[in-house]
């Protein structure tokens, strides 16, 4: 429940600076000043590559006004991950054979259910309201309390896309406001926070911790993706990060691209 | 048939010759994907992997573009020697990162989506992948430039070029083609 407080707690905090704009960072590049420069000369050249065509390449804007703290946090995280999160990983993996671990991440996703049933619904997507409506019964059902999902075989109801608060707060128009890099949980921006705030509030784990008193393990699977999901997050944070020239940048574009792939599912 | 007529068929039979001698983006891309599972699976990882899969990556993805791209305006300021150096470290650099993706005898199931053009000879191929027990989706980005070649791909949303350019252009920013090159031999080093 601490994690749940403190993101509820800086949320109001921060809801008033989410309005300030603050220095752009990504997709400032300087514009092209003309056509014909220099083709490449290592013969690889190929015919019809104009190499004015950088504009292909989609723009990603994020205000990073404490870019110096975020690094610090970043830096502080990257240590984490590499001494815990890792070692906790390798250990999860070889704990637990990949069906049960299948199971335990089935049976949380399953769970989550409001938090995409409200966030359809908020985002007037009431087909796809229905659907998630349909995929938790079936999955709870036939399903055995979601350890399995049989939804997945069922063409009307495979492949419906995930929603959340911070892509309905996107879908509505609010900007991110400042990227965040928060300790443990990682790359937020002031939007996704309070929508993260938003998520857990809607997570029936979370309200476990409401009636028992805040017991330390609806914390550890009551935060964002649950301790089963670091072995995951540490894969999706390794792709972002690894053969980076600059890991803080790519893990900050990746975050911010990821988004709005999110945004306009 | 008038001349005008003619020049007109003779114009329109070259077009569709041309776009018949580049093959159809689809079938290029899954004949790469085949290609490339088939020697995945037939080393045993790392390094070796990557020497391997360099020949058959360079036939299929336009490195050249891709350098350019992901480097940004920036690129006019870099000699043809330069060029050259970035292109070969980013290329490998790219082909490093991909062949760390592969685990030997694992074989990926990939569903081809509709693709979309985004103009003339450029296209969009959506995939959805599955792969160690994670499904995940996957955008190549092609162009016909005599033959189709993928030209950047997206994983969940993310795309190589702009997850690089972004890089890029802070190291631009601070120190030029020097920051550039010094920050690329540097990765390609590290292993």
């Amino acid at each position: 429940m601490r994690i749940f407080c403190l993101l509820a707690c800086a949320s109001v905090l921060l809801l008033g600076g989410c309005a300030g704009k603050g220095r752009v960072t990504e997709g400032e590049q300087p514009a092209p000043t003309g056509k014909g420069a220099q083709a490449a000369s290592d013969g690889k050249a190929v015919a019809g590559a104009s190499d004015d065509d950088w504009d292909d390449v989609a723009e990603v804007k994020v205000s990073d006004p404490i870019e110096p703290v975020n690094r610090g946090v970043f830096w502080f995280n990257h240590q984490l991950y590499r001494y815990v999160a890792k070692p906790f990983s390798a250990a999860y993996r070889f704990v637990f054979p990949e069906i049960v671990r299948k199971g335990i991440g089935n049976a949380y996703d399953n769970v989550r259910f409001p938090v995409r049933f409200v966030n359809h619904t908020l985002q007037g997507r009431l087909d796809r309201t229905a659907q998630e409506t349909g995929r938790f019964v079936v999955n709870t059902t036939a399903g055995v309390g979601g350890l399995m999902k049989p939804a997945d075989k069922i063409p009307a109801l495979a492949d419906v896309p995930k929603a959340d608060t911070g892509q309905t707060f996107a879908k509505w128009g609010v900007p991110h406001g400042p990227y965040l890099v928060f300790p443990v949980l990682g790359p937020t921006s002031c939007r996704d926070l309070v929508g993260t705030a938003g998520d857990t509030a809607l997570n029936p784990v979370a309200w476990l911790g409401f009636l028992f008193g805040g017991a330390g393990w609806t914390t550890a699977v009551s935060a964002p993706s649950g301790a089963h999901g670091v072995p995951d997050q540490m894969d999706r944070y390794d792709a972002a990060t690894k053969d980076s020239l600059d890991p803080y940048i790519a893990a900050r574009t990746s975050y911010i691209q990821y988004r709005e792939a999110q945004k306009k599912k | 048939m008038t001349l005008k007529k003619m020049v007109l068929f003779l114009a329109s039979a070259a077009v569709s010759f041309q776009a018949f001698a580049a093959g159809d983006p689809e079938s290029t891309l899954r004949e790469a994907m085949q290609e490339a599972v088939t020697v995945a699976n037939a080393s045993a990882g790392g390094r070796a992997l990557a020497d391997k899969l360099q020949p058959l990556l360079e036939r299929r993805v336009c490195f050249e573009s891709m350098t350019r791209r992901a480097i940004g305006p920036g690129w006019r300021e870099f000699s043809p020697a330069q060029q050259a150096e970035a292109t070969r470290l980013f290329t490998k650099l790219i082909i490093r990162s991909y062949s760390n993706k592969f685990t030997p005898g694992e074989e990926p199931e990939v569903k081809y989506l509709k693709g979309s053009s985004q103009g003339p000879d450029k296209i969009e191929i959506p995939t959805s992948m599955l792969y160690k027990g994670s499904r995940y989706s996957i955008v190549y980005r092609m162009e016909n430039r005599g033959k189709w070649l993928i030209t950047d791909i997206l994983v969940e949303g993310v795309s190589l070029i702009a997850n690089y350019r972004a890089q890029f252009n802070e190291l631009f920013k601070r120190g030029g083609v020097n920051a550039v090159m010094d920050s690329l031999k540097k990765s390609v080093a590290d292993t």
